[in-house]
């Protein structure tokens, strides 16, 4: 195998790479990122066994063939070359030959054969999606993610995909974050799957960094999205999704009206004496009014009061001010409408610009 | 003893109630042959039991509860060992605090056999003075229950309980307010409670021998060489001592100040230990732990005591309206090495099932094939901060949940082994077979 390319995209493309290689796992193999030389070009492929990345990129091919190296190496040498053409050629020997101008590496390789393949998918079965209007739909939820490994299934956002809409929801039990959009989605029946945390990360990358349409398939235990020439299949988290629709409130008889802007605004500044473990703050909306107040224990206290739109009857609620100020920041908008039922059933936030957001916050016991 | 100091009901009056032998005089009762004679009620000599009590004939020989029931053999060779039988005790015990109730609403039963109470305010309703009152219930205790106290008056807590001490067996002892520090200053400080051998060594290289010792060095100096609690003994030399006397009814005892730490091993093998530490609301652990008459490899008996034990700190967390975040397993070998290992929670609860099956998989990495293991213990660390909610905890809030507040209830008005996991009966048999 030999071929030579541009330094500029090669780095590039190995930049990409190093968020699926797995470098202290068990298998040696997952460091390496596998390069496939043919006729039309090079594909370069990475994989966790979590995650696999590949994409096809131009090169001008001298022979054909494959090779693994250690990804992180490999960049590491891109990286410091100047920038001109990067010859590579795999010799007799199974040594990597890497030459740029007078600087010439010798990388040790992982015969091909062991990497792990490519989840084998039907081209004709993608479904399209639309890149930007997804990586809103993530940008929106990814927040409420759990960070708690025990809860296994909460360490991903939830998928579901209809013919006719798509919903993504995150949430660690505390707060809950669901944005539905309306479409024409090329799926028989509804599907749905769990994407972990680190994939959606991926995914949010090659949706702003790659040009073309995005494509996603979902087969056995992983999904696969396609956006442009580039590749990524994602292990799907096993297990079942809490029932969310349960906890997104029907009903409510306590509605407040408030601008965003104030809100977030009284939070910050009663959130500085608010017990630093808990977060805690007390809210009670009243008829024109919301009162914030934040109790640090021996720091001292804080209250603070602002105006508001409220139906229903007055009611005291504890809640973690970092998720309210998070809801408020992924809400945007000038007002924000809350819902509430009673002090230990979950509130809503959502915004009148955004009907199909929704966020839902527990409260805490006062 | 002789008194002429009326007090006034503004005086703080502390009355301290311990019985005399307790275990062993309940025998007596049961078995009046055994008056006069040596008698030890504890564990199985020829195991390792734990003396419970021992008469004060026994205590001629030197026996002492919480020393080994062998060793206890070995000083009194002719002495008559009796297993006990708690039921009875706590019967006994019962009764005992009923008594109390009558004469102060205000009674805290510390264990079986002893109890404050806070006479602060009671003396006109009485039309007596504490003495007076004290020699009333002496005589209730002597003539409706049968069985001796002794009993401690002073202005504190802490003058009570020294003064209950200096009255045994059978007496009365009343320090006058205003002589405190007169009453302590020439008994030996570890009359002082809290101070143990390994404390007083230590006080004694100091040369401080007596309680009177200690008022020659400034509370400063103490407070130095010992820490918090070395300001506090500087305090309380001067007998002064403002721990109240909790109100938990008199009625069965059965809630149990956390403030209070029982004696170590007194109840030996044959009931565990219970210990709560630390005092403040936050971050305070409630623990119980077991010692087996014999040590044992078998699994499934480790689990159903596990079992029973997180049943046990279960409740009580539960009665003390906490939650708890972090759950812990001890394990003690055949040869005293102990191993601890535990792990937080990710949501806090206060569900039994957590409890047991957090320790469960504890137990699983501590256990090493083959171990012998003597004693078990399940703790948990409790908060009650304001808890956040969670979502999906209605649906968690299981049937289990629902179950263990029922037994709970189930409990407080038929004792504790009125109902019990099934998992947690082979530890309730087999510790009733030994």
């Amino acid at each position: 195998m030999e071929f030579t390319i541009n330094r500029d995209d090669f780095l590039k493309v190995l930049q990409r790479v190093q968020g699926v290689v797995s470098i202290k796992g068990p298998m040696p193999i997952l460091a390496n990122v596998l390069i496939e030389a043919d006729e039309s070009g090079i594909t370069v492929y990475a994989t966790n066994l979590d995650m696999g990345l590949k994409g096809s990129y131009g090169a001008n091919v001298a022979s054909t063939g494959s090779v693994t190296v250690q990804a992180k190496k490999l960049h590491d040498i891109v990286r410091e070359l100047p920038s001109s053409d990067i010859h590579l050629k795999v010799d007799d020997d199974g040594r990597c030959r890497i030459a740029s101008g007078k600087s010439k590496f010798n990388l040790a390789t992982i015969d091909p054969e062991e990497f792990p393949s490519f989840p084998e998918h039907d081209e004709s079965k993608l479904i399209g999606l639309e890149g930007e209007m997804l990586g809103d739909m993530i940008r929106k939820t990814s927040y409420a993610i759990s960070q708690d490994e025990t809860r296994l299934t909460l360490n991903g956002a939830f998928f579901e995909v209809s013919p006719t809409n798509i919903r993504l929801v995150a949430t660690d039990g505390h707060r809950l974050a669901f944005v539905e959009r309306e479409g024409a989605f090329g799926v028989g029946e509804p599907t749905t799957f769990i994407v972990a945390r680190k994939a959606i990360q991926e995914l949010t990358k090659i949706i702003s960094e790659i040009d073309g349409d995005l494509k996603f398939l979902k087969q056995d235990n992983h999904v696969i999205f396609v956006k442009g020439s580039l590749r990524l299949s994602i292990r799907l988290i096993d297990g079942a999704y809490p029932n969310y629709e349960q906890v997104i409130p029907k009903s409510s008889d306590k509605t407040a009206r408030l601008s965003a802007n104030e809100f977030s605004h009284a939070l910050r500044r009663v959130a500085t004496l608010a017990d630093e473990k808990s977060h805690m703050i007390r809210l009670t909306f009243s008829e024109k009014s919301l009162t914030l107040v934040s109790e640090g224990g021996e720091l001292g206290e804080a209250k603070d009061e602002i105006p508001i739109d409220f139906e229903g009857d007055e009611i005291s609620i504890g809640l973690n001010a970092q998720y309210l100020l998070d809801v408020l920041g992924i809400l945007g908008g000038d007002e924000v409408v809350v819902n509430m039922q009673d002090q230990l059933r979950p509130v809503m936030a959502k915004t009148p610009e955004d009907p199909g957001l929704l966020c839902i916050i527990m409260p805490m016991r006062i | 003893m002789k008194h002429t100091v009326r007090y006034d009901d503004r005086q703080s009056t502390v009355m301290h109630v311990d019985m005399d032998a307790f275990f062993v005089s309940v025998e007596e009762i049961l078995n009046p042959t055994l008056r006069g004679k040596p008698v030890i009620v504890g564990g199985d000599p020829n195991r390792r039991g734990v003396v419970s009590a021992a008469s004060y004939r026994a205590r001629e020989y030197g026996v002492k509860s919480g020393m080994s029931a062998a060793e206890a053999r070995r000083l009194c060779p002719k002495a008559i060992f009796l297993r006990g039988s708690h039921h009875i005790y706590a019967e006994y015990s019962g009764r005992v605090m009923d008594i109390l109730g009558r004469y102060t609403p205000v009674v805290e039963q510390v264990s079986v056999d002893e109890a404050y109470l806070d006479l602060t305010g009671c003396q006109r309703m009485h039309k007596a003075d504490p003495m007076t009152i004290a020699q009333r219930i002496h005589g209730a205790i002597r003539n409706d229950v049968g069985l001796p106290a002794s009993i401690g008056i002073g202005s504190s807590r802490l003058i009570a309980k020294i003064a209950t001490n200096t009255a045994k067996p059978s007496g009365i002892m009343l320090v006058r307010p205003g002589y405190e520090a007169s009453f302590l200053a020439p008994l030996p400080i570890a009359e002082i409670p809290g101070i143990g051998p390994a404390t007083e060594k230590i006080y004694r290289k100091m040369g401080i021998r007596f309680i009177g010792d200690l008022l020659r060095f400034e509370p400063r100096l103490l407070k130095q060489a010992f820490g918090k609690r070395g300001g506090v003994m500087a305090v309380r030399a001067r007998g002064v001592d403002t721990r109240s006397v909790g109100g938990y009814g008199a009625h069965g005892g059965k809630t149990t100040p956390y403030s209070h730490k029982s004696p170590k091993g007194l109840m030996g093998t044959m009931q565990g230990g219970e210990v709560a530490q630390g005092t403040g609301r936050q971050g305070r652990s409630v623990s119980r732990e077991i010692t087996y008459a014999t040590d044992t490899e078998d699994p499934n008996r480790l689990r159903a005591t596990l079992s029973y034990l997180a049943e046990s700190v279960g409740r009580r967390v539960r009665k003390s309206g906490l939650v708890f975040k972090t759950v812990s397993v001890k394990l003690r070998h055949s040869d005293f090495k102990t191993f601890t290992c535990s792990r937080a929670l990710a949501r806090p609860c206060d569900d039994t099932s957590v409890i047991f099956k957090t320790a469960d998989e504890l137990l699983e990495r501590l256990l090493t094939k083959g171990a012998r293991i003597r004693l078990v213990g399940v703790a948990v660390s409790t908060t009650d901060q304001m808890t956040q909610l969670d979502l999906f905890d209605s649906q968690a809030k299981s049937a289990s949940a629902l179950l263990h507040r029922n037994m709970d209830i189930v409990r407080d008005r038929f004792g504790f082994e009125s109902v019990l996991m099934a998992r947690s009966c082979l530890h309730s048999f087999s510790s009733r077979a030994r």
